[in-house]
């Protein structure tokens, strides 16, 4: 029986890096280059950066835990706030991105 | 809908000149959105609750966002469809907000559906579907794109005594097609530039995240993004890689994402709707109405 060959190689894993930065009014999201699906990249610049009036961090946790997602979250003294996820929580967190870029009325995830 | 606790205070002093001189008085308070807040009310002479939208005060100032209000209350009425969201008044108040009264929903919508229970039994997914397909169809006769069909704009209706059924809701982005017949609402100053996207990206079609004008296969692509995810509780394009060609990306069918059993021909109608090349796609929400219609008829 011939042997065949397996990768042992896994397939690409998604790594979404966000770094939420306050403004006067608003936030300034740069993505890291790392992975950013295609259906968000037309809302962002060429330097993956977009400005939005509004992250709610808290919207967020309830979103990644309601899916399950975990995620990493660093805040600075400065106020910034740095999202990590790998792999299907980065794609949860992808998700809620397009949530915050949608125009027109949002809901927003209530109290299960 | 769920309601959230509001002290009467709260309610009085954010809708009190929304509601000043009309029949109306707020009862609850149930969710706050991108462009204003919804709150329970009653009809005092009536005795009768329907939910209420109000732009945000800050809002009011800036006459596109009022504009398309009006244009979502007057395509929203006028549509008239069991499976639409039913608009019975509409005013502006003395402060400059706009004001949509609706009928009042009981149940919640598709997307907290997906995330508390997972996906949908296949021909549950199918059904609600048909029902959305329905009703754009309705909404594009009249010359009228929804642009933002997802999961948190659908509704599940629970009547007394009813089956649930769906009901589409939000039409504040809602584009009006030149070749919209008579009847339909005035068209808008199209504030969305060329080059904008409308909608939520994750369900916008390819041609909505290229800001292009879109008709109503736009709603087809998202309708079809809509019942994979029912199927799956995933989107279709959530893993694509930013290196992946769009045009040439293989999604895995719904039948691959999940254990339940999803029929090859299921899948072969699913993937139709959500081609990224439009001339590819199913071309009206009838013609993949007609194919799931097919499909639930034979199961």
């Amino acid at each position: 029986m011939p042997l065949r060959a397996v990768s042992s190689q896994p397939g690409p894993i998604a790594v979404l890096n966000v770094l939420c930065s306050p403004l006067r009014e608003g936030w300034r999201v740069h993505l890291g280059p790392e992975w950013v699906p295609p259906y968000l990249i037309h809302c962002f610049d060429e330097n993956l950066e977009a400005c939005t009036p509004e992250i709610d961090l808290e919207d967020l946790d309830r979103y990644m835990q309601y899916h399950g997602a975990q995620y990493e979250k660093r805040i600075s003294k400065f106020g910034d706030a740095e999202l990590t996820a790998t792999g299907d929580a980065a794609e949860a967190l992808a998700a809620w991105l397009s949530t915050v870029f949608a125009t027109g009325v949002r809901e927003r995830p209530r109290s299960p | 809908m769920h309601s959230q606790r509001h002290s009467a205070d709260q309610l009085a002093d954010s809708v009190s000149a929304a509601l000043a001189n009309t029949p109306y008085r707020a009862v609850g308070f149930l969710g706050r959105g991108g462009m204003g807040e919804v709150y329970r009310v009653e009809h005092t002479f009536l005795g009768r609750e329907f939910a209420m939208k109000v732009l945000y005060a800050r809002q009011a100032k800036n006459p596109g966002v009022v504009d398309r209000m009006r244009l979502e209350a007057q395509a929203t009425a006028r549509l008239q469809h069991p499976h639409i969201v039913d608009v019975s008044d509409f005013w502006i108040a003395n402060d400059g907000r706009p004001c949509i009264v609706m009928e009042l929903l009981q149940g919640a919508t598709v997307a907290h559906e997906l995330m508390v229970n997972g996906h949908f039994p296949v021909n549950v997914a199918v059904a609600y579907t048909c029902q959305l397909l329905s009703a754009l169809s309705a909404a594009h006769e009249f010359g009228i794109v929804h642009r933002d069909i997802k999961p948190e704009n659908l509704f599940l209706h629970e009547a007394p005594g009813q089956p649930r059924i769906l009901k589409v809701l939000d039409f504040g982005v809602a584009r009006v097609l030149p070749e919209a017949p008579v009847g339909a609402p005035e068209r808008l100053v199209e504030t969305t530039a060329t080059g904008a996207i409308v909608g939520t990206p994750r369900y916008t079609s390819p041609e909505g995240l290229r800001g292009e004008r879109v008709d109503g296969r736009a709603d087809v692509f998202s309708a079809g993004l809509v019942l994979y995810t029912m199927l799956t509780r995933r989107g279709a394009f959530d893993s694509m890689l930013t290196t992946d060609s769009p045009l040439s990306y293989e999604v895995k069918p719904p039948s691959k994402r999940v254990d339940s059993y999803i029929s090859p021909k299921l899948d072969a109608v699913v993937l139709k709707a959500i081609r990224w090349d439009v001339e590819e796609r199913y071309q009206s929400a009838n013609e993949l109405l007609r194919d799931l219609d097919r499909f639930l008829s034979s199961h």
